[in-house]
């Protein structure tokens, strides 16, 4: 598949002289001229303004004389004014944005622009236009790969620390049961409880005894029985 | 672009949407969510419903009608990246990438489009509710 179209000087200016075209700039202009109260000095101002892209342009594609060079001409005008065309509409934007309302001069090349694209883009591959897109649209289309694979990271992450703490959950089980012979909370604090019960009864039993040469003595009211082992 | 731009873009398009801007009625809002295609085709405005990525699940015929474009071809695509690359800045972009990271959004501003169409003034919700993960995306044609 060849990679960029081959393009001769005659079909560039058909699209760009055609009666078609030139009615749809002329429909644009008046339009625009009318939706947006523009002035007299500046419709004609943007009307020429317009005209001479496109002479400049017709002027270029006849002094270069091989076809593929032509290609590559029309290619990097395309770019040129779709990346004008970007900035335009950034500026537009955010004057709408901070004042309601933006230059109408700009809105009115932005617009004419797009329309210059329209005419050229047939005599492009439909890759390389692809390929235009995806660059010009690289800072958003990273922006939201980053955060797509932020988004991945955290999970990866969170699955880790979750998988970590799950094994040192099963260690401590383990530890549980092979010193204390059981793992479930209800189980410990049963036992402790038990254990506190016999530490109580232990000290109400050895509250009246007293030590003496080294030997338990029982100096209250309580019966002590001695059970033989069997 | 700085947090406090951020901040401050956020803020005046918070003062649209409480203003005469609006142009999405409140019991609308509520009930789009349970809207047939059918109804939403009706709506007098552009009704588009995106993913928190920007995917398209819902282009509504008006705003196929408006933009020159086939509503069942734009399903699944990226709004930003494919479909209107004019909204590829932080205005647009930013405000609803901000609205998905804090789960809510209810902004309104001004925008013009000028891609392949005569100069258009339109005015840009956003809006995601609440309670659902849903990101509208509505756009009055004048």
């Amino acid at each position: 598949m060849e990679l960029i179209k081959t393009i001769d000087l005659e079909t560039i200016e058909k699209v760009l002289t055609e009666p078609a075209f030139k009615e749809d700039i002329t429909h644009n202009l008046l339009s625009w001229k009318e939706d947006y109260s523009v002035s007299d000095s500046d419709y004609k101002d943007t009307k020429s303004w317009f005209e001479k892209i496109i002479t400049d342009f017709l002027t270029l594609a006849r002094d270069v004389e091989i076809d593929s060079e032509l290609s590559v001409t029309l290619f990097t005008k395309y770019i040129e004014l779709k990346c004008y065309w970007k900035q335009l509409n950034t500026q537009i934007q955010y004057q709408n944005f901070k004042t309601g309302s933006a230059n109408t001069v700009l809105i009115g090349k932005a617009s004419l622009t797009t329309f210059f694209l329209i005419a050229i883009e047939p005599l492009i591959h439909d890759t390389d236009l692809a390929e235009i897109q995806e660059f010009l649209t690289k800072p958003i289309k990273e922006y939201i790969r980053i955060e797509s694979s932020i988004d991945l990271r955290l999970d990866s992450d969170e699955i880790e620390l979750m998988e970590a703490q799950l094994d040192t959950l099963y260690a401590d089980k383990e530890y549980l049961q092979k010193h204390i012979g059981m793992t479930t909370a209800d189980e410990i604090i049963e036992a402790m409880d038990n254990l506190e019960e016999q530490i109580r009864d232990l000290r109400e039993e050895f509250s009246d005894s007293v030590m003496l040469d080294g030997r338990l003595s029982f100096l209250g009211k309580r019966k002590i029985t001695i059970q033989k082992q069997k | 672009m700085s947090e406090q731009l951020i901040q401050k873009l956020q803020k005046q398009a918070e003062f649209y949407a409480k203003g005469e801007m609006r142009f999405v009625k409140d019991d609308v809002l509520q009930k789009l969510q349970l809207s047939s295609p059918e109804e939403m085709d009706s709506l007098d405005f552009g009704v588009i419903c995106v993913d928190d990525k920007g995917i398209i699940k819902i282009f509504n015929q008006h705003e196929a009608d408006k933009a020159n474009l086939d509503a069942k071809s734009t399903i699944g695509k990226n709004f930003f990246t494919e479909i209107a690359p004019c909204t590829n800045n932080q205005i647009f972009y930013g405000s609803f990438k901000k609205g998905v990271e804090e789960r809510r959004m209810d902004l309104i501003f001004p925008y013009t489009f000028t891609y392949k169409m005569k100069p258009t003034p339109v005015k840009i919700h956003l809006y995601r509710g609440p309670a659902r993960p849903t990101n509208w995306i509505f756009v009055k044609w004048n």
